[in-house]
């Protein structure tokens, strides 16, 4: 679970996100929509502790600077940031050993199949395409098993059939009990797939929906609604 | 032309705006005009009271090999553009003739040649402090260094588009700086055989005589620098004319070349483009776009261990242990405190220098700086340990191995050699923690250049108490055993101190919030 209570993030004088406060949970799929410039980049960066903020963030009811968090959650960025000289076998043993999961040769050959990963082992990151590259920096995220998945603009770069599988994917994890934040503004793509959204626009919440009580308005028809665009 | 005179023109306008478009940037491109600017200023009005260099010859000398090592490099360098990808882009596929194209190209040299003759004078002012210079003296040598740029950058632009038309043509540049080097070696044999083979002798005449005139350009340089000195207006107008006619040559080759380069040049400018990308975002190494890579194995450790493990992994691969850069810049700071007679203190003191550049250079900036190892679930400053021992390993091991193999070349007491190994140590320890500050300080806000200038400062304001230990050590000649001792001893534990102080004060940096926060 993820949960974020009142936090707000100011840049000088602007105030990027304002005391927003949301919640992913477990066997769910949470979308964070917004236009660009919303304030959902920065609401994932508060929550992987990547800047500093006012307010409080918790991940599987830790602490999100705690050791125990760090261990819990997985991050796939929007631009994958990759060690150019390293190969994919050599990033997946340093993720490995470096979060101390070194039995997962299982789930990390089933993403390997997955990703189209498998034929690359022996390529360096800088060799591979803005597509590939963006699928082992997904693989590094899941071969350690996370509790919550804080995903940013997830599709950017993959083909259509690369896409269908990560929704699949998503999926996946979700009734494995995954708890699933994706920040995105491409509604279309993650528009069979969502449980829980919230809208945000100039650094604040304007709407928070459940799947199920949109009965026959899309999430895209919601979001031009409230963000009047 | 009109066109691309208005494109030159606006890119410089806008160079200009960008260095003082932040309050942060512009106090601090005034601030280091300032600073250059009263180094200079003072080392022209109020000679020093101590020569840096004893000789006149040896400062030009001096100088005039930094402007070759620079423009060396820059000739053997493997990865080469004309201009950056937008530029290529609108000269490439816009109404532009090969000519104009190439006037342009030009026009850009001649700013690059404004810049490295300006950095060479101010070099040459400094060694040359303790002598005194007329006005008209100085425009020679910023006239001089400035053809000698022109001349060179030119030549390296040219070569570039003849061997993209022709492969052979590659060639080229290594058969140029090895005609050069050959040249030198050949004067300095005929020198040293004049003169019975008594080699420290020998090299300082060697220093003074005009058998170096007879090496292209760079001869030159030194007949013009010494015409104007001498009074010797027919020397300094033939060399100024030969240089001249040098520079000229090269821009008639140019703008006459008629190949077709367009496609090779415009890949190699994205290149260049995403390296410098990388660079200035401190995302990685730029400069690996197209490193050679080796086979190479590393068992992981677990935790933050693996961070050190992928470290030792990268090195292993890519064999960067020690750059030809550091090997040459050892044997400079070797050469010159040898053969001018300085003495090991001075050496150990160069490479002091020669560790501020390795610190500019470590991948620790380009680690530091990746998301990866915040996330790591493991304490932050175990991280930050395992970030900076690959680092600290590389410093120590070639530290030692120059100081060594200086002290045995400099007949030093094992003793002597262990104190100021000692010493080093203490600026190792100071060099590693001011640049991990330096990136606590700035974070992610700043641009590559300020950064560097701001982590110089802080290492520098960090090793002051024991910079000015070693200088108080130098000026006074101390080669008493026990001064030496506790001089040592006290540097290194004032150091070690203050790096431990810095560290500790940085512990939560790799915890992620402390050093992206903006």
């Amino acid at each position: 679970m993820i949960e974020v209570e009142q936090l707000t993030k100011t840049y000088g004088k602007l105030k990027a996100v304002d005391h927003i406060s949301l919640c992913a949970k477990p066997y769910e799929i949470t979308v964070l929509l917004g236009p660009n410039g919303a304030g959902k980049s920065t609401t994932i960066k508060s929550i992987t502790n990547l800047l500093k903020y006012e307010g409080t963030i918790r991940i599987c009811g830790h602490a999100n600077d705690s050791i125990e968090a760090k261990r819990s959650f997985g991050y796939i960025p929007e631009t994958p940031m990759l060690y150019d000289l390293l190969t994919v076998k050599e990033h997946i043993d340093f993720i490995s050993h470096a979060y101390n999961c070194k039995d997962n040769q299982q789930i990390t050959e089933e993403y390997l199949n997955l990703f189209e990963l498998k034929e690359k082992l022996k390529t360096p990151a800088k060799e591979l395409s803005k597509g590939m590259k963006q699928k082992l920096s997904m693989l590094l995220a899941l071969i350690i098993e996370p509790k919550a998945l804080l995903v940013d603009e997830p599709m950017v770069g993959l083909d259509p059939y690369s896409i269908e599988a990560t929704l699949h994917l998503l999926e996946k994890l979700k009734k494995q009990g995954v708890a699933i934040l994706i920040s995105t503004h491409i509604i279309d793509v993650i528009n069979e797939i969502w449980d829980e959204a919230y809208i945000m626009n100039k650094g604040q919440i304007i709407k928070h929906v459940f799947k199920s009580e949109c009965e026959t308005e899309t999430l895209k028809n919601l979001f031009f609604e409230v963000t009047g665009e | 032309m009109g066109v691309l005179t208005r494109l030159w023109y606006l890119k410089q306008k806008a160079m200009l705006r960008n260095l003082f478009r932040k309050p942060a940037s512009a106090i601090l491109t005034i601030f280091m005009i300032l600073i250059y600017g009263v180094i200079t200023i003072s080392l022209l009005i109020n000679p020093a009271q101590v020569y840096v260099m004893k000789d006149l010859h040896m400062a030009v000398l001096c100088s005039i090999g930094f402007s070759a090592l620079l423009t060396f490099s820059l000739l053997l360098s493997k990865r080469k553009a004309l201009f950056y990808e937008t530029d290529s882009f609108i000269l490439f596929s816009g109404p532009f003739t090969r000519k104009q194209v190439m006037r342009y190209l030009f026009s850009q040299t001649i700013i690059q040649s404004l810049m490295f003759s300006f950095i060479t004078v101010f070099i040459f002012i400094t060694l040359a402090a303790g002598f005194t210079f007329t006005f008209p003296f100085l425009m020679t040598c910023l006239f001089g260094y400035f053809m000698l740029y022109m001349f060179f950058l030119s030549l390296t632009d040219y070569v570039y588009v003849l061997s993209i038309t022709n492969q052979k043509y590659k060639m080229f540049s290594k058969l140029i700086v090895a005609s050069l080097v050959v040249i030198t070696l050949c004067i300095c044999i005929v020198h040293l055989a004049n003169q019975d083979f008594q080699f420290q002798n020998g090299m300082w005449t060697l220093v003074e005589s005009p058998l170096f005139y007879y090496v292209p350009v760079f001869g030159w340089m030194k007949m013009l620098l010494f015409g104007v000195v001498d009074g010797n207006t027919m020397q300094a107008f033939i060399s100024g004319i030969l240089m001249l006619t040098a520079v000229l040559i090269v821009y008639f080759l140019m703008t006459s070349f008629q190949g077709d380069f367009y496609e090779q040049a415009l890949l190699d400018a994205q290149e260049i483009t995403a390296m410098m990308k990388n660079v200035k975002s401190g995302k990685n190494n730029g400069t690996r776009i197209n490193t050679r890579m080796h086979k190479a194995n590393v068992k992981f450790q677990t935790g933050a261990g693996a961070i050190y493990s992928k470290n030792i992994l990268i090195m292993k691969k890519t064999r960067d242990f020690i750059s030809i850069t550091d090997i040459i810049s050892i044997g400079i700071y070797f050469s010159v405190s040898y053969f001018m007679d300085l003495g090991y203190p001075m050496y150990c003191y160069m490479l002091i220098f020669w560790l501020f550049q390795v610190m500019n250079t470590s991948d620790l900036v380009t680690e530091l700086k990746n998301y990866q190892i915040y996330l790591i679930p493991a304490k932050p400053f175990a991280k930050l340990w395992y970030a900076i021992l690959p680092t600290l390993y590389k410093v120590l091991i070639l530290v030692s191995v120059s100081m060594l193999v200086g002290g045995v070349l400099f007949h030093v007491e094992a003793m002597d050699i262990f104190q100021y190994w000692l010493m080093l140590i203490g600026y190792v320890s100071i060099f590693i923690s001011a640049t991990v500050l330096s990136i606590r300080i700035l974070k992610s806000r700043t641009n590559a250049v300020m950064e560097q200038m701001m982590r110089m400062l802080l290492i520098i304001l960090c090793s002051l108490p024991g910079i000015l230990l070693t200088v108080y050590m130098l000026i006074n000649q101390v080669y008493d055993e026990t001064l030496l001792f506790v001089a040592g001893n006290l540097s290194l534990i004032l150091n070690l101190v203050l790096s431990a102080c810095i560290l500790c004060a940085c512990k939560n940096m790799l915890n992620g919030r402390e050093l992206n926060d903006d």
